[in-house]
C-alpha cells in the first residue's frame, strides 16, 4: 500500500500541482484547503507526511502544525512548511511551530519530491 | 559694602573741630606773646624810672644833704615814693642817718642802689639811695593788659570761627549732604532728567558743582541706557516668543512631514512585500506545472511542445528573478533584511559562485577566473548574502562584456578583504558611476530592454555590503572596462588553505 501524504494549500492550482507531482511518484494524496480541515484530516487519516502551506484560512499553517504536533498520535508525522511569506524569520517561525523542514514558494517540484522522498525512504 | 559697618563721622564736624583747635592755639599764642610783651614793658618802665630818679632826684638830695637839710631830703624821698611802681625808698647817709618812705616795709635786698655824689663833684659820696619796686603792682598791670588782649582775641576768634563754620556748612556740608541723599535715593525707576539744582544759582562754579554736573550726566546717561535696554529687552523677548512659536511650528511641520514620509515608506515596503507574496503564488503554479510537463508527468511531449515549455520555464524563472530582487529591496527598505552572520571561507564561496556561472561565460566565449593568494583569513558575515553580491557583480560583468575576460581578485587590506570584479566590457562613464547604484537605474536605459534585469541588483549588492559595515564602489572609464570592488569583514583567525589550491585557480571558460 502506497504512503499517504496530506497536502494543505488554499490555492487549488498549487494543490493540484502537488497532487499531480506526488501521485505521479506513486504516493496517495489527500488535500485540505484550510487549517482546521488539515488538523481534522490528519487525525482521521494519520498520513505519512504533511506539506503545510502557512497562509491559510480559519487557522494558519503554523497553528495547525502546533495542534498536530500536540497530538501524541500525530506528533511523529513529518511536517514540511510551504510558504510564500516574503520576509525573513519565516523559517524560524515554522521550526518554532514544530515544522520539520521548510520549502519556499515558488518551489521546484523536483526539489520538493526529493525532500519528500528523504523523509519517506 | 564693608564701609557700611564703619561709624559715620561727618566731614564738617571734623573740619569744625580742626578750625576751632587751630583758632584756640592761635589765640593762646597771641595771648602769651602779649603777656611777655607786658612783662618786658614793665621792666622798661622800671629802668626809665630809675634813670629819671638818677637824673633829677639824686642832685636835689645831694644838695639837701650837703646843706644838712634832712627835712628837705625827707620831702624828696617822699616824692620819689609817690610813683606807683615804687614800693619803698631808703636813704642811708655817710653820717649814718637813715631816712625812708613807702607803702610797705622795706625789703632786705633792694631792687636798685644809687650813689649820692657830693654837690661840688669832688670828695666822697654823701650817702646811698636804696629803691624797692612794687612787684604786685607790676604784676597786676601785666595781668590786666593780658586779660584785655585775651578777651579781644577770644571774641575775635569766636566770631571768625562762627563765620568760617557757617561758610563751610553752606558751601560744602549742606550740598554734600544733598548730593548724598540724591545718590542714595537713586532707583532704576527714578532715572529721568528732572533735576533741581544742588544750591542757589551763583555766578561761578566749583568742585561740588562739577561733581553734581557729572552725576547728573551719569544719571541721565544711565537712565537713557536703562530705557534703551528695556526697549531692546522687550523687543528681544517678543522676538524670542516669536522664534519659539516659529520653531514649534517648524518642528511640528517637520514631524508631520517625517511621519508622512515614514508612513509612505512603510506603505511602499508593505506593498512590495505583499506584491512579492501575491506574485509568488501564481509563479509557483507556472514554474511547477512547466517542470511537471517537461518531466512528462502528463505524458510524452513532441519536440515542438518541449521547446515551447522550455521557453515558458525560462521566462518564468526570469520573472521570478525580478520578483526576488524586488522582494530583497523591499526587505532592505523595510529594515527587515537581517544578516545570518557566521564564519566562512570567502575564496571557497567565490569559487563556488564562479563555477555556477562558468556555463554562461563559456557561452559568450569569455575567460572567467579567480586570482587569490594561497593563504587567506576566515571571513565573517552572511555567506549567502555575500554570495548574492558576487553573483550580481559577476552576472553583470558577463552580461555586459562581449569579449575578453572577467577576473575576480581577492586580497586583504587594512584588516579586511578587498574583492574586485574586473571586466573588459564597455566601461561606465563618470557621470553614470553613481547613478547605477540607485534603484531602477542602469547606465543606459536601453540596455535594460536589451540585457534584461531590473536595475535593482547593484543597489541590493551595495546595501548588503553596507549592512556588513563595508563599502562597494566602481572604477571605470568608457572603453576601458569596469572594476567593481567591495570589502568583506575578516574573522579573527587565519585560514590555512591546502597547498594544492594555493596557486591561482584559473577557470578557462573559453576552452
Amino acid at each position: 500500500m502506497s504512503q499517504r501524504i496530506l497536502v494543505v494549500d488554499d490555492n487549488e492550482d498549487n494543490r493540484l500541482l502537488l497532487n499531480d507531482l506526488l501521485s505521479g511518484a506513486g504516493y496517495e494524496v489527500i488535500e485540505a484547503a484550510a487549517g482546521d480541515e488539515a488538523v481534522r484530516l490528519a487525525g482521521e487519516h494519520v498520513p505519512a507526511l504533511i506539506l503545510m502551506d502557512i497562509q491559510l484560512p480559519v487557522i494558519n499553517g503554523l497553528e495547525a502544525t502546533r495542534r498536530i504536533k500536540a497530538d501524541t498520535r500525530l506528533a511523529h508525522i513529518p511536517v514540511i512548511a510551504v510558504t510564500s511569506f516574503a520576509l525573513t524569520g519565516d523559517d524560524a517561525k515554522a521550526r518554532a511551530a514544530g515544522c520539520d523542514n521548510y520549502v519556499s514558494k515558488p518551489f521546484s517540484p523536483r526539489a520538493v519530491l526529493a525532500m519528500v522522498k528523504s523523509y519517506l525512504a | 559694602m564693608p564701609d557700611a559697618v564703619l561709624p559715620f563721622r561727618s566731614i564738617i564736624r571734623r573740619l569744625v573741630r580742626v578750625v576751632v583747635m587751630v583758632a584756640v592755639c592761635c589765640a593762646a599764642a597771641a595771648i602769651t606773646l602779649q603777656a611777655l610783651y607786658a612783662i618786658r614793658q614793665a621792666r622798661t618802665d622800671f629802668d626809665a624810672s630809675v634813670r629819671d630818679i638818677s637824673a633829677n632826684r639824686v642832685r636835689t638830695l645831694s644838695s639837701a644833704l650837703g646843706m644838712s637839710e634832712p627835712t628837705l631830703a625827707q620831702a624828696q624821698i617822699n616824692e620819689i615814693a609817690v610813683a606807683p611802681q615804687i614800693a619803698g625808698v631808703r636813704l642811708l647817709t655817710a653820717a649814718g642817718i637813715q631816712l625812708q618812705a613807702g607803702r610797705v616795709p622795706f625789703a632786705a635786698v633792694p631792687d636798685a642802689t644809687l650813689e649820692i655824689p657830693p654837690p661840688a663833684g669832688s670828695g666822697s659820696a654823701l650817702g646811698r639811695l636804696y629803691l624797692n619796686f612794687d612787684h604786685s603792682y607790676v604784676m597786676r598791670k601785666v595781668l590786666i593788659d593780658t586779660a584785655i588782649t585775651a578777651a579781644f582775641i577770644g571774641v575775635f576768634t569766636a566770631v571768625l570761627c562762627a563765620l568760617l563754620i557757617r561758610f563751610l556748612r553752606g558751601e560744602i556740608s549742606a550740598p554734600l549732604q544733598r548730593l548724598s541723599w540724591r545718590v542714595n535715593a537713586l532707583t532704576p525707576e527714578a532715572l529721568d532728567d528732572s533735576y533741581s539744582p544742588l544750591r542757589v544759582k551763583r555766578p561761578w562754579r566749583d568742585e561740588l558743582d562739577q561733581l553734581w554736573e557729572g552725576f547728573v550726566t551719569l544719571h541721565g546717561g544711565l537712565g537713557r541706557y536703562v530705557a534703551e535696554r528695556n526697549v531692546a529687552e522687550a523687543a528681544l523677548a517678543q522676538e524670542r516668543d516669536h522664534l519659539d512659536e516659529k520653531v514649534a511650528q517648524r518642528t511640528q511641520d517637520l514631524e508631520a512631514a517625517r511621519n508622512e514620509a515614514d508612513r509612505a515608506n512603510r506603505a511602499k515596503s508593505e506593498f512590495l512585500a505583499n506584491m512579492s507574496h501575491e506574485l509568488r503564488t501564481p509563479m509557483n503554479a507556472i514554474i511547477g506545472y512547466t517542470e511537471l510537463m517537461l518531466d512528462e508527468t502528463y505524458g510524452p511531449l513532441t519536440p515542438k511542445m518541449r521547446d515551447i515549455h522550455r521557453r515558458v520555464e525560462r521566462n518564468g524563472r526570469h520573472l521570478l528573478g525580478l520578483i526576488n530582487e524586488v522582494l530583497d529591496l523591499s526587505k532592505i527598505e523595510a529594515g527587515q533584511l537581517t544578516l545570518t552572520a557566521g564564519e566562512y571561507s570567502l575564496v571557497e564561496m567565490i569559487r563556488s559562485t564562479v563555477s555556477s556561472l562558468e556555463g554562461l561565460a563559456r557561452g559568450k566565449n569569455l575567460r572567467l577566473y579567480v586570482n587569490a593568494p594561497p593563504v587567506l583569513p576566515i571571513a565573517y558575515g552572511d555567506e549567502r548574502r555575500m554570495s548574492q553580491v558576487i553573483l550580481n557583480l559577476l552576472g553583470n560583468a558577463i552580461k555586459f562584456t562581449e569579449s575578453g575576460e572577467v577576473e575576480v581578485q581577492v586580497h586583504t587590506e587594512a584588516e579586511q578583504f578587498l574583492v574586485a570584479v574586473r571586466d573588459t566590457g564597455p566601461g561606465i562613464a563618470a557621470e553614470d558611476q553613481q547613478r547605477i547604484f540607485e534603484e531602477f537605474q542602469q547606465a543606459d536605459t536601453s540596455l535594460t530592454r536589451e540585457k534584461g534585469g531590473t536595475g535593482l541588483g547593484l543597489a541590493i549588492a551595495r546595501r548588503i555590503v553596507e549592512l556588513h559595515g563595508g563599502r562597494l564602489w566602481v572604477e571605470s572609464a568608457p572603453g576601458a572596462g569596469a572594476t567593481f570592488s567591495f570589502t568583506v569583514p575578516i574573522a579573527a583567525k587565519l585560514e590555512a588553505e591546502p597547498p594544492a589550491s594555493a596557486v591561482t585557480q584559473t577557470l578557462e571558460a573559453a576552452k
